[in-house]
């Protein structure tokens, strides 16, 4: 396995780069990467019109979630890659396409993570607000969201880190990455197929992990954070004078 | 300066307010008594638009509340509110709590209206406690930040909802010498509370409701001595025992 590591390494991390298109790990990360940044403001969007209260943005969003939820991912795919091009009139890219699937798919979860969030934070914060003379808008970006979003912290990076594994996906519309590289080693390993796909499994597990561990010490971080600024710290010590 | 015509409210098969008549004169401390159920929240959160009134006429400061062409977020500037619950947002400090209006809405620049925010502060006593998050104050200071906060928008009217009822009985007197000092002041009041000997000292006038009905307005002195409805007499007289 050592062995395959070492003759094939370059090709599992970037494929044929620079020679040819980027693959391998680099392209699983720029996915999952694009995808995690794409997402998540349209889980945000999503979430605050199915919370809205108005039905025009009620409906389209609820229909959205329901829809996307109640269809596989790999369905998904296929739909955007083959019906894609015939609604728009022009060819996706199989970058665009497992992009876009992936996006619709976390923005439907990860909308539901965030609708807990901004439902579960007591009445009496939008009443205050709104009472204060506050917006709409305002009150969303200042008062909802921060505590909201807070709050649903651990779900959100456990759908994010999902992404990363979801990106495989790609390897059915032969998208060169992580997936499509270490298969394509096993075409050309033919006797030791078993190692190669060990060897991916490590990989998108050694990944993963550190994914998680990255978001753990996150909400660790940021729990520690709430804490610090609640302490004794005077942030501004000229305006406590004034 | 607060006049309610017939006003009416209804949730689906509940009838909280059932012709409500009556008029605030500017500078007035109503206090607003009755039994749980009664509607004097409701009441109370009418003359904000926090709740929509089903029919009847509220005119307030001269602008019809149920009017769609008035802009309800300067109108709610001119309205003070302050809830059982407090309600702070416990994202902010102390200081941004009251600062957020000021900035957001009056458009001060930030340094003036947190220089602003904590002179409103120090003349509660809670300049040192400026810089803390609402977890870190006990429930009178949460509900003198709550009532700092609505003061600070410089409102006409000031709406209290049981401001001391979620208080601990050693904080009720931090929070109602507060309140004294409010309606020592030009503010017209309405303020819903069961704090009696508060209602006698501090109120112009006491107004009875049960049922979701208006039953009864008369100086608290009247009132308290001889309450003229069959319901108002019950209500002053279990009071006695209690």
């Amino acid at each position: 396995m050592i062995e395959i590591l070492q003759q094939h390494w370059l090709f599992l991390l970037v494929g044929d780069y620079p020679k040819g298109p980027l693959g391998g790990l680099a392209m699983t990360l720029l996915i999952t990467i694009t995808s995690m940044v794409l997402a998540f403001p349209c889980a945000v969007l999503v979430a605050l019109c199915r919370t809205s209260g108005i039905r025009l943005f009620v409906w389209p969003s609820t229909a959205f979630v329901y829809l996307i939820r109640g269809t596989p991912l790999l369905m998904l795919v296929f739909w955007i890659f083959f019906a894609g091009p015939v609604i728009l009139g022009f060819t996706l890219s199989a970058f665009a396409t497992i992009v876009i699937a992936i996006v619709s798919f976390q923005t439907a979860y990860l909308s539901e993570v965030i609708r807990g969030g901004i439902e579960g934070l007591p009445k009496g914060q939008t009443e205050a607000a709104r009472a204060l003379g506050l917006g709409y808008f305002v009150t969303t970006w200042k008062v909802i969201l921060p505590q909201a979003l807070y709050n649903v912290i651990p779900g959100i990076l456990n759908n994010l880190t999902a992404i990363f594994k979801e990106s495989s996906l790609a390897y059915v519309i032969s998208l060169h990455e992580l997936t499509f590289a270490a298969l394509q080693v096993m075409n050309f390993e033919m006797r030791r197929p078993f190692q190669v796909l060990v060897l991916l499994a490590a990989i998108y597990f050694c990944c993963c992990f550190a994914l998680s561990q990255t978001a753990s010490w996150l909400e660790v971080r940021v729990a520690r954070k709430r804490e610090r600024d609640s302490g004794l710290i005077q942030p501004n010590a000229q305006l406590a004078q004034a | 300066m607060i006049v309610f015509e017939k006003v009416s409210k209804r949730y689906r098969s509940f009838q909280a307010l059932t012709e409500v008549s009556g008029h605030i004169r500017r500078g007035e401390v109503v206090v607003l008594c009755g039994p749980s159920g009664s509607g004097k929240s409701t009441l109370v959160r009418t003359v904000n638009r926090l709740e929509e009134i089903s029919s009847g006429r509220l005119v307030v400061d001269g602008v019809d509340v149920s009017d769609r062409r008035v802009n309800i977020n300067e109108f709610r500037r001119g309205i003070g509110f302050v809830a059982q619950q407090f309600n702070l947002f416990p994202h902010l400090t102390a200081l941004q709590n009251v600062s957020i209006g000021l900035y957001r809405l009056l458009k001060m620049p930030l340094r003036e209206a947190e220089a602003l925010a904590m002179e409103h502060l120090s003349r509660v006593g809670l300049a040192a406690r400026a810089h803390r998050y609402p977890a870190d104050l006990s429930g009178g200071e949460k509900q003198r930040v709550a009532i700092v906060r609505a003061l600070a928008m410089n409102p006409k009217i000031m709406l209290l909802d049981e401001p001391t009822s979620a208080l601990d009985p050693e904080m009720v007197g931090e929070v109602l010498n507060l309140l004294r000092t409010l309606a020592k002041g030009n503010l017209t009041i309405l303020c819903v509370t069961h704090e009696l000997g508060f209602a006698r000292e501090v109120g112009d006038t006491v107004w009875f409701m049960d049922g979701g009905r208006l039953l009864e307005v008369a100086p608290p002195d009247r009132f308290f001595s001889s309450p003229q409805h069959p319901r108002a007499r019950e209500f002053v007289a279990a009071l006695d025992h209690g």
